[in-house]
């Protein structure tokens, strides 16, 4: 049964087109060079990810290489935190953000410049003995 | 009446204190140490893949085949409509990407 | 200092670095519990303390390991303190323009601060057993300026000498005198209110 054998083909072809995404991200190793540069901070839990969870960073990872290098180097600091988060943890957090970016600038300045200088006063002085 | 006490004997008593911790505390100091142990070590850790078993040959009927591509297809298909549906969380790589390349650690937003 | 070991200018080996820590554990927890109120803080910081020491110096000679500890262990709770300002203010913030969000969520430390009431205040009237005489001297530590109790526990209860506290703090031996005899001096006055005189 050649014909029904092509339909079938075509239209799995045509099922795999519209899902690109979890036919692949079962594994690390079956990224594409690409996406691990862009998920690298993920190497060494991507696989210990639901498919849930990888499905919050392949677009990221998507989109990725349109980003500025400083950007993607903030992207990579933050990544792996995001990914420990519970999907209900990140839902808040985007709630968060969204409400913190209404919020007047110069307040929102405030908050950063504190954050600023708190993260500069910690970590630990290089040890003299 | 009063009690006396000297700082050397502030210090003993404090130890004393420190032997009352109860066992909970006592059991999570312990796994922080491992913890801190474990990490005083640089481990390597090395990622095999787990896909190198799908290995060797299938013979089918063209007929078999044809089922187990139907079949394929069709949980595919089943597949596909659940992704999208439950993976609410999918839409939001914009957002997502403006929080972590925020100026503000991702810490901020999580309670 | 507590910790002596053999061997002095030798890299510590992982066993001596266990056995450090083993040894200053309860110690640092406590004194992280001085500070911050909080058992499960208390325990996080210690924690982040013991992986920084383990992380950055864990090679070092192994007589170094208590001054490194509690530098580390201090700036930990002070940088604790700097986050807990930033978060505060941001949860103002926050909630000040978020109905929905009801303040509980952003602030653990509200809903962990009494579950257990540790420090039961001792009646000044009753002759003291030793537990209460504890909860006593416990609670008018906490009450103490961070860095008063700081240099108090380094120098009585951590037996190091004024050098050796004043590296752990970051500061001059002078003013390692000058907390610490604030310190006493605090102490005695809250003491003294619960009939028990330092000296």
């Amino acid at each position: 049964m050649p014909a029904l054998l092509r339909n079938l083909l075509a239209l799995l072809l045509f099922a795999s087109c519209c899902l690109p995404l979890t036919a692949r991200a079962q594994s690390w190793e079956s990224l594409s060079a690409q996406q691990k540069e862009a998920l690298a901070p993920l190497a060494a839990t991507w696989d210990s990810l639901s498919d849930k969870q990888k499905a919050v960073f392949l677009p990221i990872a998507r989109r990725y290489p349109q980003l500025p290098p400083q950007k993607q180097q903030r992207l990579h600091a933050q990544m792996e935190k995001w990914s420990r988060l519970t999907p209900e943890q990140r839902k808040r957090a985007r709630e968060k953000y969204k409400a913190f970016n209404k919020v007047p600038a110069e307040q929102r300045e405030a908050v950063k410049r504190m954050v600023r200088e708190q993260q500069a006063a910690s970590g630990v002085p290089a040890a003299a003995p | 009446m009063n009690t006396k006490l000297t700082t050397q004997e502030i210090g003993s008593l404090l130890d004393q204190s420190t032997r009352q911790l109860d066992r909970r505390t006592l059991d999570q100091l312990q796994m922080a140490r491992q913890h801190a142990l474990h990490s005083q070590r640089v481990s390597v850790s090395t990622w095999v893949s787990q896909n190198g078993m799908l290995h060797g040959r299938l013979q089918l009927s063209a007929r078999a085949l044809n089922w187990i591509i139907a079949a394929v297809v069709a949980s595919l298909l089943v597949i596909n409509v659940t992704y999208w549906s439950n993976l609410s969380e999918h839409d939001h790589s914009d957002i997502d990407i403006a929080i972590l390349t925020d100026d503000l650690p991702v810490d901020m937003y999580v309670d | 200092m507590r910790a002596d070991y053999p061997g002095v200018a030798e890299l510590s080996t992982p066993q001596q670095l266990s056995e450090f820590l083993a040894q200053a554990e309860r110690r640092a927890y406590k004194q992280a519990q001085f500070a911050v109120r909080d058992e499960h803080v208390a325990l996080d910081i210690v924690q982040d303390a013991m992986l920084k020491l383990a992380e950055r110096y864990g090679d070092r000679p192994a007589e170094e390991f208590p001054m490194l500890f509690q530098r580390i262990l201090q700036n930990t709770i002070r940088d604790y303190y700097r986050r807990q300002k930033v978060r505060s203010f941001w949860t103002t913030l926050m909630s000040s323009l978020a109905p929905q969000q009801d303040g509980e969520d952003f602030d653990p430390f509200d809903t962990l601060q009494d579950e257990n009431n540790e420090s039961q205040p001792a009646r000044p009237d009753e002759a003291l057993a030793q537990s209460q005489l504890i909860d006593v001297i416990e609670d008018a530590l906490s009450k103490l300026p961070a860095r008063q109790r700081e240099a108090f526990l380094l120098r009585y209860w951590e037996e190091m000498d004024t050098a050796e506290t004043a590296a752990a703090m970051g500061c001059s031996e002078g003013s390692v005198k000058t907390h610490c005899s604030r310190a006493t001096h605090a102490l005695s006055a809250m003491l003294k209110e619960r009939g028990i005189d330092l000296s």
